[in-house]
């Protein structure tokens, strides 16, 4: 079996990708402000809640929501997610996000996993649209519905160390209310019994890197001639998507194990290299 | 849908070009004037720090359609979380 030649960043790809959940790990020095610099006035481009105790930085889905709630174009987190999109797409996704880290580790579980139909994916737009735009601007942050109501991560990330912390401290415990509780405990469920759910279904951060993932600079490449049609980039695939169709999917989180494959026919790539080809029919 | 690599690249450079400008923009000149809890002195407030008052909840609309502040002194921790 002939193996395709592979590209520089591939190469370096490759040595990495036994080692995503260090980097994912390691990246926690950046997002969990171990030096307690509490930079909230700069967004990070990751799923992380700002009302953490453990927090860097913004999380620009809050900042977004909040803004569309006060009648503001948030200019510095949509820039900001816009661009970093546009440079690595959903690889920030697979790679540093501290939310994809969690759901990576419990996924490390064995326990039975039930498989989500691809089109849940786009369930993502629904609560972008909806639950950080229009139920903010329409009608601000006291609805039900604002994304920070019903986020998974203020709930784990904030609401889980204020009770644990009151409970520590011998006071009222804050109790959060009963739908962000029905929220925290299915999300726990569903992370035992399927893959990255939050972020296949609902995050609305990867719904925004998702839709660059087909123009951003760090692109995935099929060569066309070198697939054999194995199938083994869809075995490799956690996540249900047929990386020799679409490459460059928008459900893809760039874990890059499709990469792996016998003939090395998927790999990663700059935009800019000589080797992309012709992005392939969807 | 087939996409030649030009325009990919063309798209990404356009996509990269206006998220620099909005980051640019938003971190370099835009501000909005926030009015404080108790009196009606605007003060321009730069969007770096309207993310930071946001983040707490020390920021609303008020009836009138102004940004004010919600406190004085010490930030409140009220935000929707």
């Amino acid at each position: 079996m002939s193996t395709a030649k592979q590209s520089p960043i591939q190469k370096v790809v490759s040595r990495l990708i036994a080692w995503r959940t260090a980097i994912q790990s390691l990246f926690l020095l950046v997002w969990l402000d171990p030096l307690n610099l509490r930079m909230h006035t700069v967004c990070a481009p990751v799923f992380h809640c700002y009302a953490c105790p453990l927090a860097t930085f913004a999380c620009p889905i809050g900042v977004i929501a909040q803004f569309s709630a006060l009648h503001l174009f948030p200019f510095i987190a949509i820039g900001l997610l816009i661009a970093v999109g546009a440079l690595f797409g959903s690889i920030i996704c697979g790679w540093i996000c501290p939310f994809g880290l969690l759901q990576d580790l419990a996924a490390k579980v064995p326990t039975p996993r039930l498989k989500i139909p691809q089109w849940m994916g786009y369930f993502r737009y629904v609560v972008l649209l909806g639950a950080v735009l229009a139920i903010p601007y329409f009608f601000g942050e006291n609805h039900p519905l604002f994304i920070c109501r019903i986020c998974p991560a203020g709930g784990i990330e904030k609401a889980l160390p204020d009770i644990v912390s009151a409970a520590i401290a011998g006071n009222p415990i804050p109790w959060p209310n009963a739908i962000k509780i029905s929220i925290v405990l299915a999300f726990f469920v569903a992370i035992f019994i399927t893959i990255r759910p939050w972020c296949r279904i609902f995050c609305p951060l990867g719904a925004i890197f998702g839709l660059l993932n087909r123009f951003s600079l760090v692109t995935m490449d099929l060569k066309e001639h070198q697939c054999t049609q194995c199938g083994r980039c869809r075995t490799l695939c956690t996540y249900g998507i047929q990386p020799d169709k679409q490459p460059n999917d928008h459900r893809c989180i760039r874990c890059l194990e499709c990469t792996q494959c016998g003939p090395k026919a998927l790999q990663t790539t700059l935009l800019f290299d000589d080797q992309p080809q012709e992005e392939n029919k969807a | 849908m087939t996409m030649s690599i030009k325009l990919r690249q063309q798209v990404m450079i356009a996509v990269l070009a206006v998220g620099l400008g909005l980051l640019a923009w938003g971190a370099k000149f835009h501000a909005q004037p926030v009015f404080s809890e108790n009196n009606d002195k605007g003060l321009l407030t730069a969007e770096s720090k309207l993310i930071k008052e946001v983040s707490v909840g020390g920021v609303a609309r008020d009836p009138y359609g102004k940004l004010r502040m919600t406190y004085t002194g010490e930030a409140p921790q009220s935000c929707p979380t």
